[in-house]
C-alpha cells in the first residue's frame, strides 16, 4: 500500500505531469473564452430575436452546451482531444524509460517483487493518466458555468443536441445535465487511464523513449483518420472522436465499453503479468 | 497550524465566491416559463407560440378531453386503416382528443392551429403528429385550419410511437405531456394523473 502511495505520489509530482497539464489547463480555458465569446454574440441577437418576435430557442445555447464536452467543437477543443493521447501518455511512459535507465526500476523490483511493483505502477499511470484530461475538463466546466447560464436542456429542441430519447443516459441530460457532464468527465478519465497505460506498455515493449510516447498517438490518430473505411454512421470507432463530447460518448457507449475492455486487457497482460524473466531481461 | 486555517478559510471564501457568482449569472437570465395545465382545464394560448409570432393564436385556446393507447393491430381494425404504409414505423398510436376553440380572435384565415407543431414530450422523448393516420380518425384530413369567431372544434391527434424510441410501459407510466405552445411561456398539458 505504501508503495502505491509512493508511485501515485511519483506519477503526480512530476514536471511531464505538470506540463500535460498546463497544456490541457491552457487549451480548456481558451475555450472558455471561446464559449463567452459564443454566449456574448447570441445574448446580442437576443434584442434583434426579441424584435422580430422569434423564439431564442434560449435553452439551446447554455453552459451544458457550451462547454468543451458539451459538443460545440472549435479549434482549441479540436486540439486538446487530438492531442490527447499524446498529453495522457507523456508523463509516465517517459518516466517508466527514464526509470529503467536510471536503475530506479531494478532497486524497486528487488526491494518488493515484481508483480507489487508492476500493480503499484500501473494504479499510478492510470490514475496520473485520468487526471491530465480530468483536471482541464473540471477547470472548463466550472468556469463556462461562471459565465454562461445554465439552462436545462429541452428535448423539444434535441435536434439542436443530438441527445434523443434512446440514447445512452438521454433523460439524465433532460433532467440533471450536470450529472450527465459529471458521468462523461469520469468516463473520460477511466478512458484517458487506460490510453495512459498503453503508453505505459509500449514503454515496456519499446526501449526508444520517444517511440514509447509517440506511439499510443500514432495508433488512436491512425485510427482517427481511417475510420472512414472501417466505420460507419452507427458505428463510431475513433477513441479520439468519441471522447471529443458527451453527446459523441454516450450515444457510441457499446464501442467505449468494448474499446475500454480490450485496452484494458493488453495493457494490463503487458504491464501487470508479464514474467519475471522479460523484466531481468528489461534491466539489463 | 496558521498555515493551514488561512488555506481553509481562503478555500471557502472562493467556493461562496463562486456559488455567488454562479447564481447571478443564472438569476440575470431570461428563462423559458413553463406553466402546466391538466386534462379537461381550457388553456388560453394567448401571444404564445411555436416558432413566431405570425402564428397569431391569440384568442385560441386548446383543451384536452382525454387520451388513448392503441397497438398498431388495434388501430388498423378500429379505423379501417389497412394501407400498409400506415403507421409503418410505429408499433403504438397514442391518441389524444383535444378541442380548439376560437373565443375572441377575429383574424379569419390570418390566423388559427397547425397541428403540424404539437408536440408529445416525456422527458427525453419527443414526438410529432402522425400525418398518415391523422385522416383516418377525424373526419378530414387538413392539418392547419382557422377557426371561425366564437366556434370550436374537436380533433384526435394521433401519434406514432415506436419501441426502439421509447418503451411504451415507460412512455404510459412516465410523464407525457402535450406541448401547445413554446415561446414567450411554454405551455404543456399534462396527460398523466
Amino acid at each position: 500500500m505504501s508503495n502505491l502511495r509512493k508511485e501515485i505520489k511519483r506519477s503526480i509530482k512530476n514536471k511531464f505531469f505538470y506540463i500535460s497539464c498546463i497544456i490541457g489547463i491552457i487549451l480548456s480555458l481558451i475555450c472558455v473564452f471561446e464559449a463567452v465569446k459564443d454566449y456574448s454574440d447570441y445574448a446580442v441577437s437576443l434584442e434583434e430575436v426579441e424584435m422580430i418576435n422569434l423564439n431564442p430557442l434560449v435553452s439551446t445555447l447554455s453552459a451544458y452546451t457550451l462547454w468543451i464536452g458539451g459538443g460545440e467543437s472549435n479549434l482549441y477543443s479540436t486540439m486538446m482531444f487530438l492531442m490527447l493521447p499524446l498529453l495522457v501518455s507523456l508523463p509516465y511512459a517517459w518516466s517508466y524509460c527514464s526509470d529503467r535507465k536510471n536503475g530506479y526500476l531494478k532497486k524497486a523490483v528487488n526491494e518488493i517483487g515484481s508483480l507489487k511493483y508492476n500493480l503499484s505502477k500501473y494504479v499510478a499511470t492510470f490514475i496520473s493518466s485520468g487526471l491530465v484530461i480530468a483536471i482541464p475538463l473540471i477547470i472548463n466546466l466550472l468556469s463556462v458555468l461562471m459565465f454562461v447560464p445554465a439552462i436545462t436542456p429541452d428535448s423539444v429542441y434535441d435536434i439542436y443536441y443530438g441527445v434523443f430519447s434512446y440514447n445512452f443516459l438521454g433523460d439524465v441530460f433532460y433532467t440533471v445535465p450536470i450529472l450527465y457532464d459529471l458521468i462523461y468527465i469520469l468516463m473520460i478519465f477511466l478512458f484517458c487511464g487506460l490510453i495512459g497505460c498503453l503508453g505505459y506498455s509500449f514503454a515496456v515493449l519499446f526501449k526508444s523513449r520517444i517511440l514509447a510516447v509517440i506511439s499510443p498517438s500514432a495508433l488512436l490518430l491512425l485510427i482517427h483518420y481511417k475510420k472512414q473505411y472501417i466505420g460507419s454512421f452507427d458505428f463510431e470507432i475513433s477513441t479520439i472522436s468519441f471522447l471529443s463530447s458527451a453527446t459523441n460518448l454516450f450515444y457510441n457507449i457499446k464501442t467505449v465499453i468494448i474499446e475500454a475492455v480490450i485496452l484494458f486487457v493488453f495493457t494490463f497482460i503487458i504491464c501487470v503479468l508479464r514474467k519475471e524473466k522479460n523484466i531481468s531481461e528489461e534491466i539489463k | 497550524m496558521t498555515k493551514r486555517i488561512i488555506i481553509s478559510v481562503l478555500s471557502v471564501v472562493l467556493v461562496i465566491v463562486y456559488a455567488i457568482r454562479v447564481y447571478h449569472i443564472n438569476s440575470a437570465t431570461y428563462y423559458p416559463i413553463i406553466q402546466k395545465y391538466k386534462v379537461g382545464e381550457e388553456v388560453p394560448i394567448e401571444d404564445d407560440f411555436f416558432n413566431t409570432s405570425n402564428e397569431n393564436m391569440n384568442g385560441y385556446s386548446v383543451t384536452v378531453l382525454g387520451t388513448e393507447l392503441l397497438t398498431k393491430d388495434e388501430f388498423r381494425k378500429k379505423y379501417n386503416a389497412f394501407d400498409k404504409n400506415i403507421l409503418e414505423f410505429s408499433d403504438y398510436v397514442y391518441l389524444v382528443r383535444v378541442r380548439f376553440r376560437n373565443a375572441t380572435n377575429k383574424l379569419g384565415e390570418n390566423a388559427g392551429i397547425n397541428l403540424r407543431q404539437y408536440i408529445i414530450q416525456n422527458l427525453s422523448y419527443i414526438n410529432y403528429i402522425e400525418c398518415d393516420a391523422y385522416s383516418y380518425v377525424n373526419d378530414f384530413d387538413v392539418l392547419s385550419f382557422s377557426l371561425r369567431y366564437d366556434s370550436d372544434k374537436e380533433v384526435v391527434i394521433p401519434f406514432g410511437i415506436y419501441n426502439g424510441h421509447i418503451d411504451v410501459e415507460k412512455f404510459i407510466t412516465g410523464h407525457p405531456e402535450l406541448v401547445v405552445s413554446l415561446y414567450p411561456h411554454k405551455k404543456t398539458i399534462k396527460l398523466y394523473d
